[in-house]
């Protein structure tokens, strides 16, 4: 089961993952996404994705996922994304909200991070 | 050490793939990543990038800020915010083929064809605004599944005393609707986010290339619990500046950091990789808008509206108008009009009027945005030939300016001539002058700000 450090940083077992969840309103839907050499696609809003324990092998014990969202031309002053991150056991970790700024000049883009510390294996 | 040396050799490698890209320092990278999300700012790469300046060593060059160009929709010059020409105090002679996609609002005086001088207050909107899609419901699958909801246009105009001077809006003095049958130019059409996807490799590579050459540093003693008291302090916060969490850093980490030869060239190496990951994402989000003025400009060339409006008229008779609106944008900042139009008296048997009280066409062009985005001009000119009235041929010349106050609002001022003094025009020079805002893109934003 995760444990949630701080907001979006969790410890996890080598066995565990967690879903991430990306959507927006007010803007066109544009998220990068990726966790060591893995590019996590998210199409449209509201989509999942699932960071499985071998995206989380790579090198070092702590991993950072990077969410880069972008508010398009276009977008309303009621624009923003929202990231929910779920762990295996289905439980709400974190709903985090991005909403617009009105700096810096559209178009922007905004990182949000989530840090996924590993347990060491029990000896 | 070894590590650290091959993610620099990596991140090298990267850099000169992407040698366009001109590198933030590490305090600039540090500032931007919090001026653009201070309300969950990225603390891993934030605190690298403070650990790196505190532990010394060479920065990269620091570049300028990134600098944005103004968003698209302040490059239009198809969109109608203003009442439209047969309204009194109207301050363009000429309609526009285009709307706000969810709202606007203007404000105008003076007097190019009414029988007096006439304040007129003018809203438009979209049903899809008026169905309720704002807010939550405004999600990309509803701005996609209901695009037809925003290819129409509503707009009333009020240019009694009251409800300009006191905010009466029970009496409606004109109405139109307007349906775009050809051209959309929103600049958060499906098609055009596709576009953006060439532009997002490079992003990724940067940040995998970042997700390397910080590895070693997670290693770091007390880099665990330096992160997590940073993200409570951000979370208790609720939102912070630059300052503020070098404030906060600066009491996490203490007066003294001590790191060996080896962790200062790892944090070095990391904070060029975030540095760098950070300006690669603001370069593709440079392009993405001249991609999107491209695509408004290029795929979009021609539009076509069709527009139905009643007015009232106490000198002659109550009318109603359709109206075929043609536009040509041959660049981004160049869009030419022709109108035509058709005017119909309705009491006409009653007044013993004729049925078709006039027509007219409209021809003008607008040029964007020019001296740093703080005017945009319009020439134009309308020709009417009545039925009713005792001038049969009328002909007005107008030159129309707006001054751009920020990106969203702006004072349009127009200068016309008439031939004739009749009914609905008042003959030789007029002065019109009003507020107008596109609201739906009303943010706030100063023309002078930068990211």
């Amino acid at each position: 089961m995760a444990t949630k450090l701080a907001e979006r940083i969790y410890q996890l077992t080598p066995s565990e993952g967690l879903s991430i969840t990306v959507s927006a309103v007010g803007t066109g839907f544009l998220v990068v996404a990726g966790v060591n050499s893995t590019a996590l696609s998210f199409p449209e809003s509201g989509s999942n994705v699932r960071v499985t324990p071998e995206m989380l092998n790579g090198p070092g014990a702590m991993h950072t996922i990077d969410i880069r969202t972008f508010f398009t031309i276009g977008a309303t002053p009621q624009a923003q994304y929202q990231i929910i991150t779920v762990d295996d056991q289905g439980a709400v970790l974190d709903t985090t909200l991005i909403p617009i700024l009105t700096t810096p000049v559209l178009p922007y883009q905004a990182l949000t991070q989530v840090v996924v510390i590993i347990q060491e294996p029990a000896q | 050490m070894k590590h650290a040396t091959i993610a620099l050799l990596l991140l090298l490698a990267c850099a000169g793939a992407f040698a366009q890209t001109a590198p933030l320092s590490t305090d600039a990278a540090f500032n931007d990543l919090v001026a653009k999300n201070p309300t969950a700012p990225p603390v891993a790469d934030v605190l690298d990038l403070y650990l790196a300046s505190r532990a010394g060593g060479t920065q990269a060059v620091a570049s300028t800020k990134a600098d944005y160009v103004t968003a698209a929709n302040n490059t239009r010059t198809d969109v109608q915010v203003g009442a439209s020409p047969n309204t009194p105090g109207a301050t363009s002679a000429s309609e526009k083929t285009g709307f706000a996609d969810l709202l606007s609002l203007a404000v105008e005086r003076g007097a190019v064809n009414s029988q007096s001088n006439g304040t007129a207050l003018t809203l438009s909107t979209t049903p899809y605004l008026l169905g309720g899609f704002v807010g939550v419901r405004d999600s990309p699958q509803n701005w996609r599944d209901y695009a037809a909801l925003r290819h129409i246009a509503l707009s009333a105009s009020f240019t009694s005393g009251t409800s300009v001077d006191q905010g009466d809006f029970s009496s409606v003095d004109s109405g139109e609707v307007k349906w775009t049958v050809l051209g959309n130019r929103s600049p958060r059409d499906i098609a055009l986010i596709d576009q953006f996807q060439p532009l997002i490799a490079p992003i990724q590579q940067r940040d995998q290339a970042k997700a390397t050459a910080c590895a070693p540093v997670t290693t770091m003693p007390n880099y665990t619990q330096q992160l997590v008291a940073l993200q409570q302090f951000v979370t208790s916060a609720g939102s912070v500046t630059a300052g503020s969490l070098r404030a906060k850093l600066d009491t996490i980490v203490g007066p003294q950091l001590s790191v060996t030869a080896e962790q200062n060239t790892q944090l070095q190496v990391c904070a060029a990789a975030v540095a760098l990951a950070q300006s690669t994402a603001n370069a593709a989000t440079l392009q993405m808008s001249t991609l999107t003025n491209a695509y408004l400009a290029l795929n979009n060339k021609q539009q076509l509206s069709l527009a139905g409006s009643a007015h009232r008229d106490t000198t002659i008779d109550d009318y109603t108008s359709v109206k075929i609106l043609y536009a040509y944008n041959s660049a981004p900042k160049l869009t030419v009009n022709l109108n035509a139009e058709g005017d119909f008296n309705q009491h006409y048997q009653h007044k013993n009027l004729h049925q078709v009280r006039a027509i007219s066409v409209e021809g003008g062009a607008t040029i964007g945005r020019f001296n740093d985005g703080r005017f945009d001009a319009t020439l134009a000119a309308k020709w009417w030939r009545n039925a009713d009235s005792n001038n049969k041929n009328v002909g007005v010349l107008q030159v129309n300016a707006n001054l751009y106050i920020t990106s969203s609002v702006s004072l349009p001022v127009a200068l016309s001539w008439a031939n004739h003094d009749e009914a609905n025009v008042k003959k030789g020079f007029q002065i019109n002058v009003g507020l107008a805002s596109l609201l739906d893109n009303y943010l706030t934003q100063s023309l002078d700000k930068t990211p």
